[in-house]
Order: C-alpha cells, then structure tokens, then sequence
C-alpha cells in the first residue's frame, strides 16, 4: 500500500469484549470481535468490508468512527493519532468521520424534519447561523438528488431510496474526510439500489471522499471497491486490491464467498463450494486457523496453529495452504478436496455452532 | 401435465388500493416456479390470497382459484383450513420472528402433525426427528426440547421448512426464504428447498427480490411490477432476451452486469403506491420506451407460446 498521505491508517486493531459467565465463580471470557484489522484508505477511494453476519465489521465500524476505544492497536485520522489524542482533539476527528447506517427507516428520527436532521450535526459543531445551516443544508440536499421544497418534510414522506439520501446528506454535513457506509444499500430494491450506488460514486469523485463500505453483497462490492477485506470470525483471512481478490482469491473462505453468490449470467456462474456447517460461535472459536473446520483444504497444522497474515502474489492473506491455492486452483480440484473433507466430518462439524 | 394451482384474475383490494390487480398463475405440479419483484409489487399478497391468509379488510376477487382440482373461493373455512397447512404449505421471510419463541422445535413442528395427520405422540416424535434429519439438522434427537433463540438464523430457516414439509405437501411457497441469511448460508437452503423439491415431487414457488437467486434456482420465472404480472416466461429465455421494459431495465441496474462501468443504469422515479397509481401502462411513467398509447390503455396480458407479456410493445430480441 503506498502512503500518499491516506486518510485512515490504522494498524492491528483489537476490540475485545469481556463476557460475563453464568456462576460466581467463573471469569469472564474475552469474545475476540476484532483480533486485526490493518489498513489504509487514500482519498478517494473505497476500502471494502466483506464478511457474514457475525465476523466484525461492523464492530470495525464503531471503532472507526470512535465510537468505541480498541482494545489494542493504533489508526490515525488525517495524520493524528485517534486513540491516544485528547477530548477535544478526538471531538474534531469525530467530524471528519461519518457513518450512513443500514436501514433507512429506522437511523432516521421520525419526528425531526429533514432540515432539523440535517442542520444538527452543524449546530452541535459549529457556530453557524440560523440562516448560513439552512444554506448549507440546502446546498448539501440539492448535491444528493433532493429538492428545496422537502426541507420542511418529515422522514415518513419519503420512499426507501429518498431517505438513503437524506442519510448520506446528513453524514456530509460537516464535510467529512472518511464516510463509513454499513450496509448502505442492502435495504433497498434493486432499481433503487442503482441509483444510490450512483450516487455514492459521484460524490465520491466529487468531494475526493475515502469510503469503508462494509457489504455482504459482492456484487455490489465488485462494482463500488478499489480494496477489499475480507473477514472471518473477527480475522483478517485476505486483503488486497479488488480485482486481484476477485480474479484469483487465495482464502478458501473467499473462494467459498465468491462461489456462494448467486448470478445472473450464465457464464460467470461458478461451481458451489458447499461449506458446511455455519460461522462457529465467537465466544468460542476453534484453535487453529478460526475457519479450519470448514474448510475443504484442513490439514493437522490447520487445527493447531493459527496463521500468520502474510504477503503473497500482491496481496495479505492468512493461510497456511495459500500458496497451493495459487499453483493450481483448479475446479475439479476444489471438488475433490470438498468430497473427500465432507464425507470425513460432516456432521461433527455442525455440533460446534 | 396437471394443474396444481390455476389462478386467473385474481384482485386483492386493500380499501381501495389494489395489492394485487389481475394476476394469473399457473403452476404445474412438480415445478419450480421463482416470482421476483420489488417490494410493494404484491408477490407476497398473492401467494397470502392463494394460503387464504389475507387480513381484514383485505378483498379477494377472483375468476378462478383453483388447487389441485378444488375451487377455492367456493369452498368451505373449515375444508379450507384441512388443505391449508397440509397440502399448500408456507416459508416466511424472518425465520427468528416466524418461530414462537415459548416453544420448542418439536413442540412446533409436531403441531402441524398433530393436527393434519393425527398420530400417537411417540409416532409424532419420530416423525419429527426424521423431519430435522431431513432439513440437515445434525444430532436431531438433541435439538428437539431447542428453543427458536438457542438456533442460528440458518438452522431456524430449516426448523421452518421442517415443519413446512411435514404434511408433505404438494406445494410449497418460499416467500422471501433466504433474504435474513448469509450468502454460504443461503446457498445451503437453496440446496436443501431444490433437494426437497425433487424427493418430495412437490410444486416449488420461490418468492424473492433477488434476480440471481431467481436465476439458479428455477425454472420458470414470474416478474411482478405493481400488484400486476408484467411478464411471465422460462429462466433461460428471461434472462437472455426479456420482454417487457420493466424486466429490461431491472436486469441493466444489476451491479453484477456492470462491473466494469463506473456508473449502474437506473430505472427513474419509484413504484407507484396508492396515490399516484397512473393510468394505462402501470409502467410507462419510469419507461423508456414508453408511447402516446401505454398512457391511455392498460396492455392486455397476452400469452405467445410458453411466455407471456404485459405491454405494448414487448421488446424482441433486444440484447439485455
């Protein structure tokens, strides 16, 4: 990664939550949201998240935007260290980072008008007028597709789509340097899923804005992300530029991903990697490599160590077997492997969930 | 082949707004049949008219409703609910919210037995743990005093087809299956319905907004705009060369088919809701086809062979 002045940097981050365990007696156990997470994203440029529901991304998120403090690890915001600077130094950062949430309906405040939510964020951090946050409130709305007249609208008079608009207009208030988009269009139908997809990518060419776009959908991924990450179970499994995760994937699990998602066209349909089992629970991972008991490729040393993120044909991915993924990565192979592993431990694998 | 479900100008009206507005489905016995549309298009109102499950002040109107040779607008409540349950049965959307959260899995899932299939309470308990072995769910016998919260999401969708299956219907309506689920694990379930399917012989209608899911998963499709059936025609011809605009367009906006654009093709505005229903083609408004005609006269649902189109001018051979 090339450090032309990025606008996040972060290295090795960690969130741990201690669990309370039933008995008096008991510890608490350390449930590992996050055991990882080193990335940078320039200007400009979209950082995407990948996972299933329950791998970290979403607490990477919160982390991110500060809403928490990480366990362990550093990321700097602009050049200035995020977790170690002050009260007031971390409340400018704060506004250099925004978040569009998931799910229109409920991230906005149904008795606010569009203008109230809009104009918060700027009366909390700056000393603007009355007349100069409507101004701007009202530029910002003409930027993300709304009219002048929906100023004075309350969020229950818009579709879907409309209210995805007014969120992103909300997060770009305070001219943010990073948005953090969670799922920004997973709620929305596919026409309308187009147009704020569109919309995401002018303004980021427009205002040079740096997204971490967290998504389960690929295709949408495929289509918004210069960089992808992908995680499993709190890890960092495979991270590098878009297309080269795409084209060659080196993680199992990316492969399984990639082969997962149904297509339209007929030629870019893949042969499933059925995984068995589901996401095994973080409170209590398996030892080893986290995704061992799903894959097709386990050997002995999977089951005990874990791997090591490492750099490989241009890319960072954290497994043991990666380079025989990348001499021959034939399909017959991966099916072979697949019936082989399925017929060893199919049902014992699915006690763990 | 026979008919297992014939619907023909079916209208649900909701206080004068048409959920549902001149649908006709036929769906032959054994087959696959995927209805994909945008939310508000009424594919869920039509399968809950078929299931007759349609709240209060809801209105069926209908020229024909038929399963399995039975009429059932004429037919009696209480015959009514002897089919449904058993013979038609249903998946929905939120496995977690779907399941009562007071009792168990067996206690659930033999409630359908118990009241279609009768039974001793041992022969019930088989049959239940057959069911879960069915579905894929390890160590059944361990699972059956489960409550819904101690399941993940994936294997509450699969204690939901258990028990949708129980009464081995002869078809089965998946609204919106997998859409809370993980992609590896929406994969498994689309397995395991297509599975079933097969073994059980049953009719299959997968309801979802997902194009690709509609795509691998089915045989012929069914794409639904506004509570109308805009066009009806296989998976492989839908695909390659689409009909109706509506398709059309929906097919471009797919990221999938563009990732080497910068920018997705969108279909303008959004689906009409009660108030701003326009008249003639429920279409032409976001259409870029659209003609003096489509704003008059609503199309007539015409059938050419296998296929059939809502518009007037169905494109021919237009590359999607």
């Amino acid at each position: 990664m090339s450090a032309s002045n990025p606008v996040i940097s972060a290295s090795n981050l960690k969130k741990y939550y201690p669990v309370k365990q039933s008995g008096f007696f008991k510890k608490d156990i350390l449930l590992k949201a996050l055991d990882g997470a080193s990335f940078d994203i320039e200007p400009g440029k979209t950082l995407a998240v990948v996972g299933e529901s329950g791998c970290g991304k979403s607490t990477l998120a919160r982390l991110v935007t500060m809403i928490e403090q990480p366990t362990s690890g550093e990321f700097d915001i602009a050049g200035i260290n995020a977790v170690t600077s002050g009260k007031a130094q971390k409340r400018t950062l704060r506004s250099k980072v925004q978040i569009v949430f998931q799910d229109p309906y409920g991230s906005l405040n149904p008795r606010k008008k569009v203008g109230d939510i809009l104009e918060e964020p700027l009366i909390i951090n700056t000393s603007l007028s009355r007349s100069q946050r409507r101004e701007k409130a009202l530029a910002i709305m003409e930027k993300v597709g709304l009219t002048p007249e929906q100023y004075s609208r309350y969020p229950h008079m818009f579709s879907g789509g409309q209210r995805q608009r007014i969120a992103v207009a909300r997060a770009l208030m305070l001219n943010p340097a990073l948005v953090i988009a969670d799922e920004p269009v997973s709620a929305l139908d596919v026409s309308v899923q187009a147009q704020a997809l569109n919309l995401l990518m002018d303004l980021q060419e427009e205002m040079n804005l740096a997204y971490l776009f967290i998504s389960h959908d690929l295709s949408v991924v495929r289509l918004i992300s210069h960089e992808v990450m992908v995680m499993y179970l709190g890890r960092v499994v495979e991270q590098g530029e878009k297309n080269t995760i795409f084209d060659k994937p080196l993680h199992p699990y990316t492969m399984a991903l990639l082969a997962a998602t149904p297509h339209v066209n007929i030629k870019s349909r893949q042969k499933r990697i059925r995984l068995s089992g589901e996401l095994p629970s973080p409170l209590n991972p398996p030892p080893g490599c986290t995704f061992h008991r799903r894959c097709a490729y386990m050997s002995d040393i999977c089951r005990q160590v874990a791997p090591e993120s490492r750099r490989l044909e241009n890319r960072m991915v954290a497994c043991h077997h990666a380079e025989k993924m990348s001499t021959a990565p034939s399909e017959s192979k991966i099916q072979k492997g697949l019936v082989k592993n399925l017929v060893d431990k199919g049902a014992q694998d699915e006690n763990a969930i | 082949m026979t008919k297992l479900v014939e619907i023909k100008k079916l209208s649900v009206d909701f206080d004068g707004f048409k959920a549902v507005d001149d649908v006709d489905l036929t769906v032959d016995a054994g087959k696959v049949v995927g209805i994909v549309g945008e939310s508000g298009s009424g594919k869920s109102v039509t399968q809950l008219a078929l299931m007759g499950l349609i709240p209060y002040p809801g209105i069926i109107e209908a020229e024909r409703l038929m399963f399995n040779g039975n009429d059932l607008l004429k037919m009696q409540d209480k015959r009514r609910r002897q089919i449904t349950g058993k013979d038609v049965s249903m998946i929905f959307q939120e496995p977690m919210t779907s399941l009562n959260p007071c009792f168990t899995v067996e206690y659930q899932i033999s409630e359908a037995l118990k009241i279609h299939e009768g039974g001793t309470r041992q022969q019930r308990r088989d049959r239940v743990i057959e069911l879960l072995s069915q579905v894929g769910i390890p160590v059944p016998e361990d699972r059956l005093k489960s409550f819904p919260h101690q399941l993940s999401g994936g294997m509450c969708q699969r204690v939901m087809i258990a028990m949708a299956i129980a009464c081995n219907p002869s078809l089965l309506v998946a609204d919106e299956p997998t859409t809370a689920l993980d992609v590896t694990i929406q994969a498994q379930i689309l397995e395991l319905l297509v599975d079933l399917q097969k073994k059980n012989n049953m009719a299959l209608i997968l309801i979802t907004h997902d194009m690709a899911v509609i795509a691998e998963t089915v045989e012929d499709v069914v794409v639904m705009y506004a509570g109308q059936v805009v066009e009806k025609n296989s998976a492989q011809n839908i695909f390659t060369s689409p009909s109706h605009p509506y398709t059309h367009a929906l097919l471009n906006a797919l990221p999938e088919r563009n990732v080497q654009a910068r920018r997705l093709p969108t279909i303008p505005g959004i689906v009409p809701g009660k108030y701003n229903r326009p008249k003639g083609c429920l279409f032409h408004p976001r259409c870029s086809f659209v003609q003096e005609i489509c704003k008059k006269e609503i199309p007539a649902y015409t059938r050419k062979d296998k296929m059939a189109v809502r518009c007037h001018f169905p494109l021919v051979n237009y590359p999607s």
